[in-house]
């Protein structure tokens, strides 16, 4: 569970959020593996970003939308679906209204939330970057999207 | 002690009574038998009523009260006539008198030797130990022998003590369940004391420790890896810092708050060796929810050296045993009218007892990886 862990170890979002998802049990005082929500957070995340990359390149694959703009339309709508689920789920654990309520001697706020959202929905635009750079060979439309291969021009 | 009984109305006589009746109505001994330990043990049968009321200076004259008071060799007594199923209660005011002895000093010394090797000599063969000891007022009216052995008339409230000698599960039941502190109620408990060799695992289920959130400046500024591994111990405030809970109740129960919070009762180890004292403070644990009782936080003005860091509870000999001592019972001045002479050398004896040649009376032990 420690791999999931590791892409959400930069503290821009707030340490104890990050302790909190990754599974504090204040009656346990440790970390709890089935309250970790890291695994489930970042499978979201990536498996998202590899559905907005085959969509893409895969199933539009549209000589229209081979541009560098559109590649951009469709990480931006990748980013903005997984910045608001990402807050909803923080914000739905502030609440009590989900299956993993804040623990109370953790001081966690919907700015936390908002950075969180922020912060995993950067991570997928890598994601989706980094399939872009690496899966788009295959795409018969796409391929030059966001830029020119360099395997195109031989 | 002749001055603490008067027919069996003094303080002294009812507080042992209130005591002993405790120990008879909860009805956990199969056979309770009552003795006057002197330089010979009479036995008194096993009325209550009747060993009380019978209470009487010549009485204990009869059991063989000397000028000389051979604490150590009442320890050896009562001890070396116990089994593992026995519970022994002795009573007394715990004066060491060196007689005619003119060097008092090394007369003490050779109590506490005398004690410590009751202890020893015990726990050897049976292993299993707990000493608990109550302290108390009494009034007491009669001659008194001070350590030059010299009489004067004393009427002043003087103490006594109760030890109770017994396997620690025993001893740790009498004292929590069958006559509890809050059942004193002819005279409170000044004092108490108790030390015992079964480590706090064996007395409790939950023993369990593990280091705190690093989420306040208060518990320090660190990464925890697990409940017993944390790394990059950084500087908060004047000090390097990490801080964990544990699960201490049982002794709290058994020793109270305030000892089981102090430090001095705590030993930073190296392997099996004790290598300094714990630098930090404890404090109770008041999250409803937690598993620990008490929260340790552990300073350093250096930064921590990596590897494995323990921390031991080993009881030691509590303030107030000091705090009671007098060095001179010449003259009660109301500076030492509440002391008792030579008193330290019992416990420091009893304490010996238990952390004898190269074995340390750990009840805890918390181990860290500093990584």
């Amino acid at each position: 569970m420690e791999f999931f862990s590791l892409f959400y170890q930069l503290n821009v979002y707030g340490q104890d959020l990050f302790y909190h998802l990754k599974g504090w049990d204040n009656g346990m005082q440790d970390f709890v593996a089935a309250n970790n929500q890291f695994p489930t957070i970042w499978l979201v995340t990536f498996l998202s970003a590899v559905a907005m990359f085959v969509v893409f390149y895969y199933i539009l694959n549209h000589p229209r939308f081979n541009k560098f703009w559109h590649w951009l339309i469709a990480l931006a709508v990748l980013a903005i679906g997984i910045f608001i689920w990402s807050r909803g789920l923080v914000l739905a654990d502030i609440t009590g209204a989900s299956m993993h309520p804040v623990d109370p001697s953790l001081n966690i706020s919907a700015d936390n939330a908002m950075m969180f959202g922020v912060y995993n929905a950067v991570l997928s635009a890598i994601f989706f970057l980094f399939f872009s750079v690496i899966g788009r060979f295959g795409s018969k439309n796409c391929k030059n999207a966001p830029w020119k291969s360099l395997i195109n021009r031989k | 002690m002749n001055g603490y009984v008067n027919g069996g109305t003094s303080t002294f006589q009812q507080v042992v009574k209130e005591y002993l009746s405790g120990i008879n109505n909860a009805g956990f001994a199969s056979a309770v038998n009552y003795y006057y330990v002197g330089s010979k043990i009479t036995s008194k049968g096993n009325d209550l009523n009747n060993y009380i009321t019978k209470l009487t200076p010549s009485s204990f004259g009869a059991a063989g009260g000397g000028a000389t008071t051979d604490i150590g060799g009442l320890f050896k007594t009562i001890l070396g006539n116990m089994d593992s199923n026995t519970i022994s209660i002795f009573i007394s005011d715990c004066i060491i008198s060196p007689g005619s002895n003119t060097n008092t000093a090394a007369y003490a010394r050779g109590q506490m030797t005398d004690v410590r090797d009751a202890i020893v000599s015990y726990t050897n063969h049976y292993e299993d130990l707990a000493c608990l000891v109550y302290q108390f007022d009494s009034e007491f009216n009669g001659r008194y022998f001070d350590y030059q052995n010299h009489p004067r008339k004393v009427n002043m409230q003087r103490p006594f003590y109760i030890w109770v000698f017994g396997h620690t599960a025993h001893v740790a039941m009498m004292k929590l369940q069958y006559v509890p502190d809050k059942d004193f109620k002819v005279a409170p408990i000044r004092n108490q004391w108790i030390i015992f060799n079964t480590p706090l695992s064996a007395l409790q289920d939950n023993n369990k420790y593990g280091l705190l959130l690093p989420n306040t400046a208060k518990n320090g500024q660190y990464v925890r890896k697990s409940g017993t591994e944390l790394r990059t111990i950084q500087k908060a405030g004047d000090n390097y810092r990490f801080s964990f809970g544990a699960n201490l109740l049982t002794a709290q129960f058994l020793m109270g708050d305030d000892y089981v919070e102090d430090t001095r009762n705590y030993k930073q180890m190296i392997g099996k060796a004790v290598k300094e004292k714990f630098y930090g403070e404890i404090e109770k644990d008041f999250n409803q929810s937690s598993p620990f009782s008490e929260i340790f936080r552990v300073d350093s003005d250096s930064p921590f050296q990596k590897g494995t860091f323990s921390l031991a509870f080993i009881p030691e000999v509590p303030d107030w045993a000091y705090e009671c001592t007098d060095t001179d019972d010449r003259m009660f001045n109301g500076a030492n009218d509440n002391k008792t002479y030579g008193l330290n050398n019992i416990f420091e004896g009893v304490f010996n007892g238990f952390n004898n040649g190269g074995h340390i009376n750990i009840l805890a032990q918390f181990d860290f990886e500093i990584k």
